[in-house]
């Protein structure tokens, strides 16, 4: 017999790591012919059946969808792969280019999805003014001394 | 409160004695300062010393990356107040020539900033006068701690920028940055009394100019260029004269006074034109020659001894749209105009967050004024050759415009005609004596000097115009969306939201549709531990 793992989670769905809770190992069964990416599982009766929406079988992580009663007292979970928790190790060790990044961005590269209004703020710096009110003025002759 | 500051004396042989600290109270008071000069100030901020002295001639002299120091106008005859700003000064001027000629600086109020963005009143900051003679003032170049203030009060790094004259009053908000004051904001009218707006120009590192000054650079000789002044008739002799000096001299040389023919002098006279520029005064003398002809009635305060003069204001940094980020050169346009050539638009991304630094140098015998710009960026502090950019600032002196009544009553003796009948309309003459009275008309304008006359009524600032649209951030917005990378590494070397662009699956074994699960996640954006 098999044994199932199953847990309470309120990860996102894109986390690599999500955080699992409750953690708790019954035996269980698959029913016939299931495709192992989405298999059914069917457990013994057990009051705590509806607290759980994520499950570890074999090294292999599911969501869980909404648990249903069977004939004979039962408790029946069809099961989707989590391909991320499941491959977490391949995956962090897999070379990659990052495109975007909370951590260890590059301010300097164009943000398509700035948002920027229209108008804007304007500023002046005055560098240097010139001024003819010197009371100067420049006499150039030919023979002066 | 904390002590920021200490203040030590030093005189002239070298001896320190302690004067005090300054704690937050920003204000400290000092007596007796003395009376044997050069002596020293010394004051250690943040573990670092700097040095304020004054000269033989008690000039104050600053180190030049010194922080905020406002040196208040003295109480009393020994007393002698500092304010030291750490971050922000605000400080409102009131700029103006009084009655006596005198150009007076009224500082209406001073608030610093100690870096938490509370604005304090400085304590006695009732008004303090300033004045200076006025032709100083003219010069309408940066005072900063200089001599021309001395005597009176010194405002330590007032930023003076205007072309002021007798009666004008104008009002500048000097926005002070840490270090050296590098920009005026020309308020409107109705927000220049409010103490509330600041417009702080980051970029350019912590603000501090680093530079050895306002400077006056090779004024002389500048190579490449040649002389042609020499006395005697040999050349050609720049005089400076008075505007007063000028018209008697007009007077002589058009008029009949002093010589019965004087086509010659006429024809001596090269050309005659303004500078905005204050030429240095020289040896002042009582007459001047034209055609080896002494006419005493004019004097001139100086020969032009700088065929070349260059001025280097100081630096300015340049933030942008103060994101310090691509807004600075997607986002931003940099604008720099400089009178009598134009604008120059300036490629965003060489400026953006760094500095440009405008040189420029004026040919005084013609009014060729030529600019460089130099700039970086933020990520680069070498300065590069950004252009250069020439164009001509004299102001001819219409001689035979605004003179023709002495000129006219010339051309009327030559054609014996009465004076009285001609006067009324010297256009008609002209048209009537044709090509011989054109060529009476003196020659002048033969220095080279091709410029429109209507400089003055340009405007006269060198400004750097900056235009940024307004970012809108909100709160996690990295948390969310994350933030452009294009970098490498493996998966593992994130954290946080990341999306990417690739990623080589090929190092674990999974199916191929939950591969391409897999990519669509990551290309859309997971969470990395």
């Amino acid at each position: 017999m098999p044994t199932v793992t199953l847990y309470h989670t309120s990860a996102r769905e894109n986390e690599l790591n999500k955080a699992l809770t409750g953690a708790t190992s019954r035996a269980c069964k698959f029913i016939e012919n299931v495709d192992t990416g989405r298999p059914v599982i069917i457990l013994d009766y057990f009051a705590e059946y509806s607290g759980f929406n994520y499950a570890l079988i074999d090294g292999y992580y599911y969501y869980l969808d909404p648990p249903e009663l069977t004939t004979g007292g039962r408790v029946s979970y069809t099961m989707r792969r989590d391909v991320l928790m499941s491959y977490r190790a391949g995956i962090l060790a897999a070379p990659c280019i990052a495109a975007r990044t909370q951590n260890d961005f590059n301010s300097d590269l164009y943000d398509q999805r700035q948002a920027v209004e229209s108008g804007g703020t304007n500023y002046s710096l005055f560098i240097h003014d010139f001024s003819y009110a010197h009371n100067q003025i420049c006499l150039a002759v030919i023979g002066g001394k | 409160m904390a002590t920021f500051l200490t203040f030590t004396h030093e005189n002239a042989q070298g001896v320190r004695s302690p004067l005090g600290s300054v704690s937050a109270g920003l204000v400290r008071s000092f007596g007796s300062r003395s009376t044997v000069y050069p002596s020293a100030w010394r004051y250690t901020l943040a573990g670092k010393e700097y040095v304020y002295y004054t000269d033989s001639a008690r000039n104050p002299v600053y180190d030049s990356d010194m922080p905020n120091i406002i040196h208040l106008p003295e109480t009393s005859a020994s007393t002698y107040e500092y304010v030291y700003i750490l971050d922000t000064l605000r400080i409102q001027y009131k700029y103006y020539i009084d009655s006596t000629g005198k150009f007076r600086v009224e500082l209406r109020y001073l608030q610093i900033n100690l870096g938490d963005n509370q604005f304090r009143a400085v304590p006695n900051n009732t008004m303090y006068v300033v004045t200076l003679d006025s032709g100083q003032a003219l010069e309408g170049i940066t005072i900063f701690d200089g001599p021309a203030v001395r005597d009176n009060k010194t405002v330590d790094m007032c930023y003076i920028s205007a072309v002021v004259r007798t009666g004008d009053t104008l009002n500048y908000w000097p926005a002070f940055m840490s270090g050296w004051g590098v920009d005026i904001f020309d308020l409107p009218e109705s927000e220049r009394y409010k103490p509330t707006r600041s417009r702080y120009i980051g970029g350019g590192g912590n603000g501090t100019y680093k530079g050895t000054g306002p400077e006056q650079l090779n004024a002389g000789a500048r190579s490449g260029w040649f002389s042609v002044m020499n006395g005697n008739g040999t050349g050609l002799t720049y005089y400076v004269v008075a505007p007063v000096d000028f018209h008697n001299f007009i007077a002589e040389i058009y008029g009949t006074t002093l010589f019965v023919s004087s086509e010659k002098y006429q024809r001596a006279t090269v050309a005659a034109y303004m500078l905005p520029w204050h030429l240095l005064p020289g040896a002042a003398t009582t007459g001047i020659y034209c055609a080896d002809k002494l006419i005493p009635k004019v004097s001139s305060t100086a020969l032009i001894g700088d065929r070349v003069v260059s001025y280097a204001p100081p630096v300015v940094p340049l933030a942008g749209s103060g994101w310090g980020d691509f807004n600075d050169w997607v986002n931003t346009t940099y604008t720099l105009y400089l009178p009598f050539y134009g604008r120059v638009n300036l490629d965003p991304g060489a400026v953006a967050g760094g500095a440009v630094r405008v040189i420029f140098a004026i040919d005084t015998y013609t009014g060729g004024i030529t600019y460089w710009l130099y700039t970086n960026n933020r990520n680069d502090p070498q300065q590069i050759l950004y252009g250069s950019y020439s164009g001509n600032c004299a102001v001819n002196m219409p001689i035979s415009g605004v003179y023709q009544s002495p000129l006219f009553s010339q051309l009327s003796a030559v054609a014996g005609l009465a004076a009285g009948a001609v006067v009324q309309s010297p256009g008609a003459i002209l048209g009537a004596f044709g090509a011989g009275v054109q060529s009476m008309a003196p020659q002048v304008d033969r220095g080279g000097l091709v410029n429109p006359n209507n400089n003055p009524s340009l405007p006269l600032q060198i400004r750097l115009d900056v235009c940024t649209k307004n970012v809108i951030r909100v709160d996690n917005e990295t948390t969310y969306t994350g933030k452009p990378s294009h970098n490498s590494g493996t998966v593992g070397k994130y954290t946080g939201y990341t999306e990417f662009y690739d990623v080589e699956l090929d190092g674990f074994t999974a199916s191929d549709q939950e591969k391409a699960e897999i990519m669509r996640l990551l290309k859309g954006g997971v969470i990395v531990g």
